[in-house]
This record gives C-alpha cells, sequence and structure tokens, in this order.
C-alpha cells in the first residue's frame, strides 16, 4: 500500500509519544505500588503527574487534571493504570462541566440545600455547588483515589465538603437526605447506567423527592436508560474545542432536570433522544430554558 | 432526521509489519504479529465520527468480525468517537475462512436489527485486498451504493458522494439507506487521545455470532497454496550498446 503516507506519519508520532513515556516513567517510579498508593502518595503522584487547570467551561474552577502538558496524556493507558487504576478523575468530562457551569449560573437551584453529588470524579458539581453557597456537600465516589482527589480540589477551591468513598447505591445514608442530587456525566456504562436509574427511581418515591440534575453530553447510556424517567433539557452548552478534543463524538453537553411531582413511570412517556432535539422536540420534552452559547461561539 | 450510521472495522496485520508465509504455505503468520484497525475502516470511522459530530447522525454503531482480539479494533473505533460496537465472535478456522460475502451477509443482518440508514464500509482491507465486501452488501440489502468516496454531502434526504475513478472523479446522488465505502482521500483519521481511549473502555459491546444472526459461514473457497512472491532476479551490466543488442537477441527480446 503505497498510498498510506497519511497513515504512516500517524504512527509515528503515537510512537514518539509512546516512547517518551516509557522513558519517564521509569525514571520517576519511585514511588509507585500497583493500584495500591495512598495518602501522602497521591498527594505526591498528582502533584507530579497533573496539572491544576482549569475546565474549558469553568474558568472560576481549578482542578488537578492530566492535560496535554503532562506526560501521562502522551503515555499508553496502562501506564496510568500503575499510578491510579483508571483516573476517570483526571478529565473534567463534558456532563460534568455542564452540569457545574449550569449550578454556578443558577445559584438558587443548590442555595442553601442539601447536596449529594453521586460519583463526584474530581468533585468538580460539588465544589460547584459549594460556591454556590450550598449549605452541605456529600461527594461520592467507590474509587479511593478520586475521593483523595476531591479533597485535594476542594482545598484547591477553598470550598469545603465531605467526601466518602461508599458506594451509594448499594447503601444510601438515612441521615439527612438530599434536597439535590447531582449527577455529572454518570451514564457512561450501560450497566451502571440501570442500576443508576433503579436507585433513582426509589430516591424519587420519598416522601420529599430530590430533585435530580444530570449533566450528560447525549451517551448512549443516557439515551437509552432514561426512558421511565420524565427529564427536561435545561441547559444546553457547546463544548470548547479543547473538550471536543476529549470527547470525540460529542458537540454539546446538556443538563436535564427532572419534572417535580412526576413520578418515572414504566412505559416510556417521552423519548429523551438528545441529538433529535430538534425545535419541536424540545418543545415536546419541556422548553429549554436556558441556552447559554459561550463567547468562542 | 438524523441517521443511524453502520461503520465496519477490521482487525489486520499492521501496514508496517512484514509479512511471512507459514511454513506449510495454509496462510500468513498471525501469531505474536502487531494488528490494527485496517486504515481504509479507520478512514471510515471518522468519516462516520464526523458526521455525528455535524448532527447529521445521531448513533454511530461498529462491528468487527473476528475473535476475541477484535474487541481491541472496536474499542479503538469507540476511542474515536463510535457510540458503541458489535463483536461477531468468529475464531479459529471459521475465521481462517471467513470471506466477504459472509461478512456482507453480517453486515447487512446488523443493519436490519439495528435499523441503520447508511453503512460505511473501508474500500478494501489491506490483508486479502478483496474489496468486495461493500458492494455484495448493498447488493443484499438491494441499497444503493457509492464506492471509493472522497467526499460525502448531505443533500435534503440523499447523499452527494464524490468518487475516485479512472482518471479523474465521479459525482453520483444515492438514496438513503446506502452503503459507502471508503477511498484514501476522503479524510485524515485524528488520534484517539488518553482521555477518549478512558472513555472508550466502558462503551459498551455487544458479542453475538454469526448462528445469533441466521447467518452461515461455511467456505466456498478452499485454499491450496500460498506463497511468497517470486524473488527478482539479479539483472547484468553489459559494456556497450552492441553487447546489449546482442544479449537482447540471445534473449530472443528483439
Amino acid at each position: 500500500m503505497a498510498s498510506l503516507t497519511a497513515a504512516r506519519s500517524k504512527f509515528s508520532v503515537w510512537a514518539r509519544g509512546s516512547a517518551c513515556g516509557i522513558v519517564h516513567f521509569l525514571s520517576s517510579r519511585t514511588f509507585c505500588s500497583k493500584g495500591a498508593i495512598a495518602g501522602k502518595n497521591i498527594e505526591q503522584a498528582v502533584y507530579q503527574e497533573t496539572l491544576l487547570s482549569n475546565p474549558p467551561l469553568l474558568p472560576e474552577i481549578v482542578l488537578n487534571l492530566i492535560t496535554p502538558d503532562c506526560r501521562l496524556w502522551w503515555s499508553k493507558v496502562e501506564a496510568t493504570n500503575t499510578w491510579f487504576a483508571d483516573p476517570f478523575w483526571a478529565f473534567c468530562w463534558p456532563g460534568g462541566q455542564a452540569l457545574s457551569r449550569y449550578i454556578l449560573d443558577n445559584q438558587k437551584v443548590v442555595k442553601g440545600k442539601n447536596i449529594y453529588d453521586v460519583g463526584s470524579g474530581s468533585g468538580v458539581c460539588g465544589i460547584a455547588a459549594c460556591m454556590a453557597g450550598a449549605a452541605h456537600v456529600k461527594a461520592f465516589d467507590i474509587d479511593p483515589v478520586a475521593c483523595k482527589i476531591v479533597e485535594l480540589n476542594a482545598t484547591a477551591n477553598k470550598v469545603d465538603m465531605e467526601v466518602t468513598c461508599q458506594n451509594i447505591l448499594q447503601e444510601t445514608p438515612d441521615k439527612d437526605p438530599p434536597n439535590v442530587i447531582l449527577l455529572g456525566d454518570m451514564f457512561y456504562d450501560e450497566a451502571l447506567a440501570l442500576q443508576m436509574c433503579h436507585w433513582l427511581k426509589c430516591q424519587l418515591e420519598n416522601p420529599q423527592p430530590p430533585m435530580v440534575l444530570i449533566g450528560d453530553p447525549g451517551r448512549w447510556a443516557f439515551c437509552h436508560s432514561t426512558h421511565p424517567f420524565n427529564f427536561r433539557c435545561v441547559a444546553k452548552y457547546l463544548l470548547p474545542p479543547t473538550c471536543k478534543e476529549e470527547n470525540n463524538g460529542f458537540v454539546h453537553s446538556f443538563v436535564w432536570e427532572q419534572w417535580e411531582s412526576i413520578l418515572p413511570q414504566e412505559i416510556m412517556t417521552m423519548n429523551v433522544e438528545i441529538h433529535h432535539m430538534t425545535k419541536k422536540a424540545s418543545a415536546k420534552v419541556g422548553q429549554c430554558l436556558r441556552q447559554a452559547l459561550p463567547s468562542w461561539v | 432526521m438524523a441517521l443511524r450510521v453502520l461503520v465496519g472495522c477490521k482487525r489486520v496485520i499492521d501496514y508496517a509489519v512484514r509479512i511471512r508465509v507459514k511454513p506449510d504455505k495454509t496462510g500468513v503468520v498471525t501469531d505474536g504479529i502487531k494488528h490494527s484497525m485496517n486504515p481504509f475502516d479507520e478512514i471510515a470511522v471518522e468519516e462516520a465520527v464526523r458526521m455525528k459530530e455535524k448532527k447529521i447522525a445521531s448513533e454511530v454503531i461498529a462491528v468487527s468480525c473476528g475473535p476475541m482480539q477484535s474487541q481491541e479494533t472496536l474499542r479503538t473505533a469507540l476511542a474515536m468517537g463510535v457510540d458503541r460496537g458489535i463483536h461477531v465472535d468468529v475464531s479459529g478456522k471459521d475465521y481462517e475462512l471467513l470471506q466477504p460475502i459472509h461478512v456482507s451477509k453480517i453486515l447487512a443482518k446488523i443493519a436490519q436489527e439495528e435499523k441503520c440508514d447508511i453503512i460505511l464500509l473501508g474500500k478494501q482491507a489491506i490483508d486479502d485486498d478483496s474489496n468486495q465486501t461493500a458492494q455484495m452488501t448493498a447488493s443484499l440489502l438491494n441499497w444503493p451504493q457509492a464506492t471509493y468516496a472522497s467526499k460525502i454531502e448531505k443533500t435534503n434526504g440523499e447523499l452527494q458522494v464524490l468518487r475516485e475513478i479512472d482518471g479523474g472523479l465521479e459525482t453520483v446522488r444515492v438514496k438513503i439507506p446506502a452503503v459507502i465505502s471508503a477511498d484514501l482521500r476522503l479524510n485524515e483519521p485524528r488520534y484517539a487521545t488518553l482521555p477518549n481511549i478512558m472513555k472508550a473502555k466502558k462503551k459498551p459491546i455487544k458479542k453475538v455470532t454469526p448462528g445469533d444472526l441466521g447467518v452461515e459461514t461455511d467456505p466456498r473457497i478452499e485454499i491450496l497454496s500460498v506463497e511468497d512472491p517470486p524473488e527478482r532476479q539479479a539483472g547484468i551490466k553489459v559494456e556497450d550498446v552492441d553487447t546489449l543488442i546482442a544479449k537482447l537477441k540471445e534473449v530472443g527480446r528483439i
């Protein structure tokens, strides 16, 4: 195949990236132990492997993220696993960014309220809720490293929030039920999405159901698992170029709200297919209350 | 109307690997050899993802037929922005004898089951160079086809496709549903960066067998022998034109 020069140049770039990753990796191996780094070591690893940066939609928040300026960005996925085992917290996902942006621009949604940030990852939604004046924020993530990161990120943003590693989908605390549940990009996995829907349904059956806010760019599992719910789109954000590069296939991110006082139905009442959010469809789903398009549009 | 796109991605021996024929001449050595996605399929995947980003497509589904490792190829497609994958499990002897006709039947069946509007495939795979799958898939479904595409545009429910043909370019319009095969100049596929690769690990891959789809994979051809191309013989140098003419006469060329 003489005509494959384009593909060839691509592979050489990739090879260069991973080769340089390996060299760094060997030289900085001193305090890693597979999947089980804790406490001070996490701090040290985070300091060495991430950069405090602003997610593109959130100039007011800083997070410890793996960016193109970090060596791990260019290394193979397995190299990141040696340090952190699936560092999903090291990227600010588009759903989390959209939901945080929405909270910061609509502070009354969380002001003075008790908030659960479920599957907090970097903790971005919880941090945004703290900044918007929430009374109490509790972040849940089953990854112990992520929990530590949430603490670091909260400190970096000078906010105070509670973090727990407990799997809320399996054991939901009885004390202090939340007024608002935040789900930033929690529908990335099919099985998890189904569990999440089941759990959400239980929460909404409480005598005083919480408000549920979801940030999602239109993931398959979200579009195909949330039919029983009456979600309406309350915000739509265009993803900035750097965010699009981290999320191939997505151009927008949306914030969805469960209609208050309407319980989820067994039968699909509305096909929440975001890509079909034409004028007609969005009018059907509920009015798209806000269409915030940042200045780079 | 947003469309649902089915894209094929074949796992092939990496284009940079030197191919070795097995000593028993039944095929080429594949064990322990670096594999990657067929480069023309990468172009097809890229085009499908761009259609999604332009909101022409609502969903992109990638299909790969082959052994367990084909899921790695699907993960690459998912990291490029495909929504979900379907792995059609064909392994061992069955895989060695899997032919374009079988893959076409599999693709046609999946396209119907998943209610796809467009099937986007690489024009050919760099291992067997068959260049048959897109054409046969179109035929099985009785859909229009636009092969060797170097540009695809959507115009009122139709696709306008610029095709690479001998000595120039041809523009065709096809009604949807349609099968399109990608040529080299259609686009330049993106690199899958770390955050995309990580997120792709969580995207769904459904595993099915040809049997589940009701497709027989009985071989239609028998491989008699696979051989290396003959080695080129060394030439000779001649002193002057007269000797050259004499030599050419000797071998009967003039």
